[in-house]
């Protein structure tokens, strides 16, 4: 009986990076399945891959983009310097959220954005190297995180009944 | 979201990785991947082996083949650069001439008179002091010599008296490619002996010469 190539933890940590992107049991649970598929085929026919676990990680964000890029469900727009987003210190480091507030808009969150956060705060990547890993615009990023942090403000206005627009 | 933290808030890093660990694969799902796993495995049979597994082999065998074409080169040079032993050859070879007597093409009993006969030789004929003292041969028994050869180079055959019959002397112009290695009296190594066709046959270098001595018992 052969070793087999993923345990039970990294199986764990590649679910949770595909629940990440899918936000939704089933297709999470699916888009793994069918990516490790893939990714013993390739063992298969040859294919030699020095770090398996990151290696899937890939293939399972892929095989996501591909799945939902019909749907549209994976923006493929660019907000560069014209974009006007507030680029005043930003330290994700320092920055704090109420636990509650964060799960209720991480599911509203696009699919890129908790990529990027997930391999900033789960992956340990800095935001400079996960934008080049996943091949976002650092200025697309910071405009995302920008908007991340208008929506929880508008949050935190709705919930003390203030009127949204003032400033973080 | 801010940068000053209230009560309820915690850094964004650990909010995000307390949102990414809360999902968990349940204990069915995990087994079925990991049977999943085990049903793709690369096989053990080596016509479905994967391209990998078949690579590394051919690694391998690539760096026996480079290992033994390393080993047939060190094997070879060691062969090139080990001068060949044709002591046997040349023992046979005068041994042949040593039994087979010619008429002498000049008789003297001096390494002078000798000298001055062996002019088409690239060589002198030189007096040998292994002869003299190991062999006890000296010009009072020289007969007188010819020319002959060995192994293709022109010598000098050199008859001396001796008391159990005659004992011939081979001159011949030393070259360790041609004659192989043979030891040199020069260096302190003594002369080889063998033993042919019923005579015994000592050879050496001297002065640049090869010296072969051939003697009845």
């Amino acid at each position: 009986m052969t070793q087999p190539v993923f345990d039970r933890e990294q199986l764990q940590g590649l679910y949770r990076y595909a629940m990440v992107l899918c936000q939704h049991e089933q297709n999470a649970s699916d888009l793994l399945q069918a990516s490790l598929e893939a990714y013993l085929r390739e063992i298969r026919s040859g294919k030699q891959v020095l770090n398996p676990e990151a290696y899937l990680r890939t293939l399972i964000r892929h095989r996501f983009i591909d799945g939902y890029r019909q749907q549209q469900r994976w923006q493929e727009d660019r907000f560069e310097e014209q974009e006007c987003y507030d680029i005043s210190p930003l330290n994700l480091e320092q920055l704090h959220i109420d636990q509650q507030q964060l799960e209720t808009i991480w599911k509203m969150l696009c699919p890129q954005d908790r990529d990027i956060l997930y391999h900033w705060a789960v992956l340990g990547y800095s935001t400079d190297e996960a934008c080049e890993l996943l091949g976002i615009p650092r200025g697309t990023f910071l405009s995302r995180i920008h908007r991340l942090r208008k929506h929880c403000r508008k949050i935190d206005q709705n919930d003390s009944g203030t009127v949204s627009g003032a400033a973080l | 979201m801010t940068g000053k933290p209230e009560e309820t808030e915690r850094p964004l890093k650990q909010a995000v990785q307390h949102c990414v660990h809360t999902p968990t694969l349940s204990d069915q799902q995990l087994n079925e991947l990991l049977d999943l796993q085990q049903a793709m495995a690369p096989e053990s049979d080596p016509a479905t082996q994967p391209k990998s597994v078949k690579a590394k082999r051919l690694t391998s065998v690539r760096w026996l083949a480079a290992t033994a074409v390393l080993v047939a080169s060190l094997a070879t040079l060691i062969f090139w650069n080990t001068p060949a032993d044709y002591s046997r050859d040349i023992a046979l070879e005068v041994v042949e001439n040593h039994l087979k007597l010619k008429p002498l093409d000049v008789a003297t009993h001096s390494m002078q008179g000798l000298r001055g006969f062996f002019t088409q030789l690239d060589f002198s004929p030189t007096r040998s002091n292994v002869l003299d003292q190991q062999f006890s041969l000296n010009d009072s028994q020289l007969l007188g010599g010819r020319y002959c050869s060995v192994k293709g180079d022109t010598a000098a055959q050199i008859r001396y008296q001796i008391s159990t019959g005659l004992a011939t002397v081979y001159q011949v112009d030393y070259q360790a490619d041609r004659f192989g290695y043979i030891p040199d009296i020069t260096q302190g190594e003594a002369p080889k002996t063998l033993t042919a066709k019923g005579l015994n046959v000592s050879m050496w270098v001297e002065m640049g010469l090869l010296m072969v001595l051939v003697e009845t018992p």
